[in-house]
């Protein structure tokens, strides 16, 4: 195994097996070596595709000595959530119901990836149907977090963010309903985008909420993770809730310097309480932005104490409603704590759903004031580092208070679900027990673009985001 | 008036309604979920929405205000 290749970002490692420097093949035999290695400790696959995956990596190189390229991907190692079917593949939904599901279909992202030259080296566990910010998982057993595997690699992606950060894959899929690729981006030290509501098709996705829900990948860096979107995004006639607005190049501009831009930075409860470390480290990323020439001021946001009753009472109602057959038939194959929220979903009134969707509106409405005066937003993308697994659920001080751990993962993710608009997590230092630390930066509806550029700007001027777990140096 | 917490039976009628059973092992976590949701409604339930607010719309492309 080449060490050094597996810690490459996706962009090293697609330009090395485009010029040929790297064949697909010993691309993929690195990583299967590692998975081989690592995985029974960190446990972030259902299923590995091995074989599978070596013939579609022998048949990237046999294309590529014809001079044939099939796309930006071409023999990239990726990992895929197994909450999105494949065909003819298990897709579990990190679930028990679903534990022997095999779909006859690719999800799109699934077919656009391997059109794009991707070689799918397996399937990320997930937190029990993406309900949870932990990957502990009964059926499937807990993701554990490479910086250190007494913690939790947070949810409900964490399959796909463990992946990604100990070398298991360049670029691995996740989704996002209520911080689920932007929590195990930010816990497990990697860069995690959720685009804008309706930027990628959903179709061969299961659903956690209707409403909520985006797909989105997590990789190395923000340019890896604009090469990832620029396949995936893009109206998609089997999702009727995929959005029509044209896909612009996310690359085109990436590198351009960000000076001129206005980044607001919202107040509480965003900041507080928080972990001193994560304040201290998320700050400082700010001020690199600052250096840049970005202007940073302080905005208000709307609505900010009615923000996460109106994400309850959509994402648990959503949730109830597609579960309900499977609670009234198999309540006992359930991980317990998700049964619990499908039945607070259950208990949620008509009349709570129908003003969620009529405020959220209003906060969209009222975003607008925002967005007119800022270019971005920049915050904490969570205020405490990984929790420790079986402790997650705990309440604890943190800074000046206390927090309920999973809601304090949440607690900066919701406006962004709400919004339907853009929020990427990139890692941007490590607490003093060495556990990773992430800054958000969010942007305008469809304008991932910025985002993606001010994250790029960021990681010329930082490191953190090529380091690699301490596990991650095993041959 | 301000929501009250559900009972224990009334949260089993009310799961009962939609046909889904509950463990009475599980009812104390499940009113215990519902009576901090129901303190949280307590003031959205204040909230006034005006006479003219946005209707719902379900557009993909309602996150940029529009198509």
């Amino acid at each position: 195994m080449n060490e050094e290749r597996v810690g490459l970002s996706l962009t090293q490692i697609a330009r090395r097996i485009q010029t040929q420097e790297v064949s697909a093949t010993h691309a993929l035999e690195d990583v299967l070596e590692h998975v081989a290695h690592a995985d029974d400790t960190i446990n972030a696959f259902v299923t590995i595709l091995r074989d599978q995956a070596l013939q579609e990596a022998e048949a990237a190189d046999h294309m590529l000595r014809a001079g044939h390229l099939l796309g930006p991907l071409h023999g990239v190692p990726v990992a895929i959530k197994d909450i999105l079917t494949t065909d003819g593949i298990t897709t579990t939904a990190g679930s028990k119901i679903l534990a022997d599901w095999k779909p006859d279909f690719d999800a799109t992202v699934v077919r656009k990836l391997r059109q794009a030259g991707a070689v799918i080296i397996g399937k990320t566990n997930l937190h029990e149907f993406a309900f949870g910010v932990t990957t502990e998982n009964p059926h499937h057993g807990n993701t554990r977090n490479p910086w250190n595997p007494e913690h939790v690699p947070g949810g409900s992606s964490g399959g796909s963010g463990a992946a990604v950060a100990m070398g298991m894959g360049y670029m691995a899929i996740g989704t996002d309903t209520g911080g689920s690729i932007r929590i195990p981006a930010t816990l497990c030290g990697v860069t995690g985008i959720k685009p804008t509501y309706g930027r990628v098709s959903r179709y061969g996705c299961l659903p956690l909420s209707w409403s909520l829900d985006h797909v989105g990948p997590l990789a190395r860096t923000a340019e890896d993770c604009a090469r990832a979107l620029q396949v995936l995004a893009g109206h998609d006639p089997l999702d009727p809730t995929s959005s029509n607005r044209p896909v612009p190049d996310y690359l085109a501009n990436i590198n351009e310097p960000i000076e001129g831009l206005t980044i607001g930075i919202p107040g509480e409860p965003f900041w507080d309480p928080i972990d001193p470390e994560v304040d201290a480290a998320v700050r400082a990323g700010i001020d690199v932005l600052k250096s840049q020439g970005a202007r940073v001021i302080d905005v208000e946001f709307p609505l900010v104490d009615e923000l996460v009753t109106m994400q309850t009472s959509i994402l648990f109602a959503d949730a109830a409603a597609y579960h309900h057959q499977w609670m009234r038939e198999r309540p006992e194959d359930y991980d317990s704590r998700v049964l619990a929220g499908l039945l607070q979903g259950a208990t949620v009134p008509a009349i709570d759903y129908v003003n969620a969707l009529r405020l959220r509106s209003i906060l969209r409405e009222k975003m607008n004031d925002v967005w007119r005066r800022v270019d971005l937003l920049a915050l904490p993308t969570s205020p405490v580092t990984a929790p420790r697994i079986g402790h997650a659920y705990e309440t604890v001080p943190v800074g000046s208070g206390e927090l309920q751990l999973t809601r304090a993962l949440t607690r900066n993710m919701t406006p962004f679900n709400l919004l339907g608009t853009p929020a990427m997590s990139v890692p941007c230092g490590f607490s003093g027990d060495e556990l990773p630390i992430g800054l958000q930066i969010a942007g305008r509806p469809f304008d991932e673009a910025t985002v993606l550029r001010a994250g790029h700007a960021y990681q010329k001027e930082t490191d953190w985001h090529m380091w690699r777990p301490p596990a991650d140096t095993t041959p | 008036m301000e929501r009250p917490v559900p009972s224990h039976e009334e949260l089993k009628t009310q799961l009962a309604l939609l046909g889904v059973s509950i463990d009475d092992a599980a009812l104390p976590g499940l009113q215990r979920r519902v009576a901090f949701y129901q303190e949280a409604m307590n003031r959205l339930d204040n909230m006034d929405f005006g006479l003219t607010e946005p209707a719902l719309v379900y557009d993909p492309d309602a996150a940029s205000g529009g198509a």
